[in-house]
């Protein structure tokens, strides 16, 4: 090859190599030293909820969850790729929109509860303030700050460990693994990254047993000023289909049939109460990573959810009922087939669930 | 010689049949739709399309989006394949660097008359669904609905769609730089056409994997759909800048290997 030819195509080669390499280049932009305590960034991770910011974010899920078609949006959260265009001034001042190629499902939150516009349904959902610790999960609730106040909550200092700084979003995060040592917990371990100075956390992974994450949600964009105001009010457009819902899972299943009062015990497998969501037939039990909710599941319902748990490959009969896992989710479907069927799911072993179930099925009515 | 190679382009039955053909589509889509009444949901079928019954001034996107996906990059793969090794087959080709003009500038002269191929292709598209869409749905209250639920005025639609036009527009650049890099290597528009369509069509498969999320960046399809994000409220930038910025480097990279495959190359035909 004659020299000039080699010399154009040497200018090929290095354009090329360039173009390539940039990106990891970029990446590879030192981040700062990470000077915070595991605790002290934690803290301040926790005291970010009125931190206002801007940003895109997407989370990946890695589970397969066998739920029935009225919830499938909860299989598409954790199972799938979520995008998330997010603005936010404070817990009841926030927009969050999950975007798609061809549409996208907007969630704006306000002192009085949200209003839910989908472009696709061309539906717009006013839902009011429910104080309800069991609720639907949304796109919000993967945003990371979310999942990192979540999951870091009443955390054991113990449980603690500083990670190396890490660049996210083109900012320097300080980082922390909780481990949880609860021999129960199928969580295995949780690693978020925040912003130093905010403490709003910019990447929180979740693994299970195995290598791969059960959840992996970080921001791409983030911008810690608040946003414009006018972008966090929403009003439904002509021609939209205008309705009200009260919003909470437990409503969802009152509609499908009946829940008379219960009196779920103070304690269920060695796991505390903490939260009922103001219903009797709901308990919450545990905290930070590891817990579960028990709810007490009406006869249509819990049909439907045993047909599509039958059909699940990962599904095991067990002495109470059926249960299955998904990374670090467990499920288990108490029904031995007399009058009392409860659903149990956490981040705890089904082994946890089978004896807690044990104190649940002698409870309930029967309808 | 790029006026040269304009009016060569321009000139040409070819070019004009193309267009032609590339219009078909949409307006049998606008016919069926004003016969039938039966328009898809939103986020069913192409972009858009669900909103034309209420408001035909917004057809040009849905057009845009019924042609991107396939027939306009198939359109610019045979224009741009067309461009160098259609004369070497013709056997023209030495006779037009007979003339006192570089290798480097002809084939610059052929790229500009590529993007401008793409550009008459997009507005006369967009210009007939205008006037299809208009004429069998109407307009209706004048306003538009975005993805994000706010509403927009006319004049909002009107800025947003030239937007979306010059987006589609530079999203083809890719595409023109590959085919017209094929071109230089084969004397056959064929074989360098369909080099460019198998790119293309390798890369919309891998985006649909997510084991190939690693490459999904580097794709020349990855955000040719981010037109939509211009009808968002606000306008989602984020992905079109990339976008902007991936055809760049495309065209960057694929025109230099042109120019030192073309410039270094023995022309026997």
């Amino acid at each position: 090859m004659p020299l000039a030819a080699l010399r154009r195509w040497l200018i090929v080669g290095v354009l090329v190599a360039v173009v390539a390499a940039l990106p990891w280049a970029v990446g590879r932009i030192p981040a700062g030293s990470g000077n915070l305590s595991a605790q002290d960034l934690v803290q301040r991770i926790e005291s970010s909820a009125d931190q206002p910011y801007s940003g895109y974010a997407e989370s990946a899920g890695g589970l397969i969850l066998p739920i029935t078609d009225s919830f499938s949006e909860i299989a598409d959260l954790f199972g799938d790729r979520t995008k998330m265009r997010v603005w936010y001034v404070s817990p009841t001042a926030s927009r969050v929109d999950a975007i798609g190629y061809t549409g996208e499902t907007d969630v704006y939150t306000d002192a009085k509860g949200t209003w839910t516009w989908d472009y696709e349904a061309e539906e717009a959902t006013r839902s009011l303030s429910t104080t309800a610790a069991v609720a639907i999960p949304t796109p919000a609730d993967l945003l990371p700050p979310a999942v990192a106040r979540r999951v870091l909550s009443n955390a054991a200092a113990a449980d603690l460990t500083t990670l190396p700084a890490e660049r996210i979003a083109g900012r320097s995060a300080a980082g922390v693994r909780l481990t949880p040592s609860d021999p129960a917990a199928t969580v295995k371990r949780v690693d978020v990254w925040a912003d130093e100075a905010t403490g709003v956390a910019l990447r929180v992974v979740i693994y299970g047993a195995d290598a791969n994450s059960a959840l992996d949600t970080a921001f791409l964009d983030i911008d810690l000023s608040a946003p414009d105001s006018g972008l966090l009010t929403f009003a439904p457009p002509p021609n939209a289909q205008v309705q009200t819902d009260n919003g909470d899972l437990i409503g969802r299943l009152q509609q499908r049939g009946g829940v008379d009062a219960l009196t779920l015990p103070d304690s269920l497998a060695g796991f505390p109460r903490t939260g009922d969501g103001g219903f009797s037939s709901v308990g919450v039990y545990g905290d930070t990573v590891t817990s579960f909710v028990a709810i007490y599941l009406p006869n249509r319902f819990s049909g439907s959810l045993r047909d599509t748990l039958r059909d699940a490959p990962t599904t095991v009969v067990e002495d109470v009922g059926l249960s299955t896992t998904s990374g670090p989710i467990s499920a288990l479907l108490a029904d031995t087939g007399g009058r009392s069927r409860w659903l149990l799911v956490g981040t705890v072993t089904v082994e946890t669930l089978v004896t807690a179930s044990s104190s649940l099925l002698p409870l309930g009515t029967g309808r | 010689m790029i006026a040269v190679e304009l009016l060569k382009l321009l000139r040409r039955p070819r070019t004009w049949a193309t267009i032609l053909l590339l219009d078909a589509l949409p307006t049998l889509v606008a016919a069926l739709l004003a016969f039938t009444d039966l328009a898809p949901r939103p986020g069913e079928g192409p972009v858009f399309l669900s909103a034309v019954l209420n408001n035909g001034s917004l057809f040009p996107l849905a057009a845009l989006a019924i042609v991107l996906p396939l027939f306009l990059p198939i359109a610019v793969a045979v224009v741009a394949g067309e461009s160098i090794a259609g004369e070497a087959q013709a056997g023209t080709l030495r006779y037009l660097l007979v003339r006192p003009v570089g290798r480097t500038t002809l084939l610059v002269a052929k790229l500009i008359s590529v993007i401008v191929f793409v550009l008459i292709a997009v507005v006369v598209v967009a210009a007939t669904a205008y006037v299809v869409g208009v004429s069998l749905f109407g307009v209706g209250s004048f306003e538009a609905t975005t993805v994000s639920g706010t509403v927009l005025t006319p004049s909002q639609i009107f800025g947003r769609t030239l937007l979306a036009i010059g987006y589609v527009t530079l999203s083809m650049l890719g595409v023109a730089a590959i085919a017209l890099f094929l071109s230089t290597l084969s004397d056959s528009p064929l074989a360098a056409a369909l080099g460019a369509m198998a790119f293309l069509i390798a890369s919309s498969l891998l985006l649909t994997l997510d084991a190939a999320n690693v490459l999904a960046p580097y794709l020349p399809t990855r955000y040719w759909l981010s037109f939509v994000d211009l009808f968002r409220d606000p306008i989602r930038w984020r992905d079109i800048t990339r976008g902007i910025g991936l055809q760049a480097v495309y065209v960057g990279v694929f025109l230099t290997a042109a120019w030192a495959n073309f410039t270094s190359k023995d022309i026997t035909t």
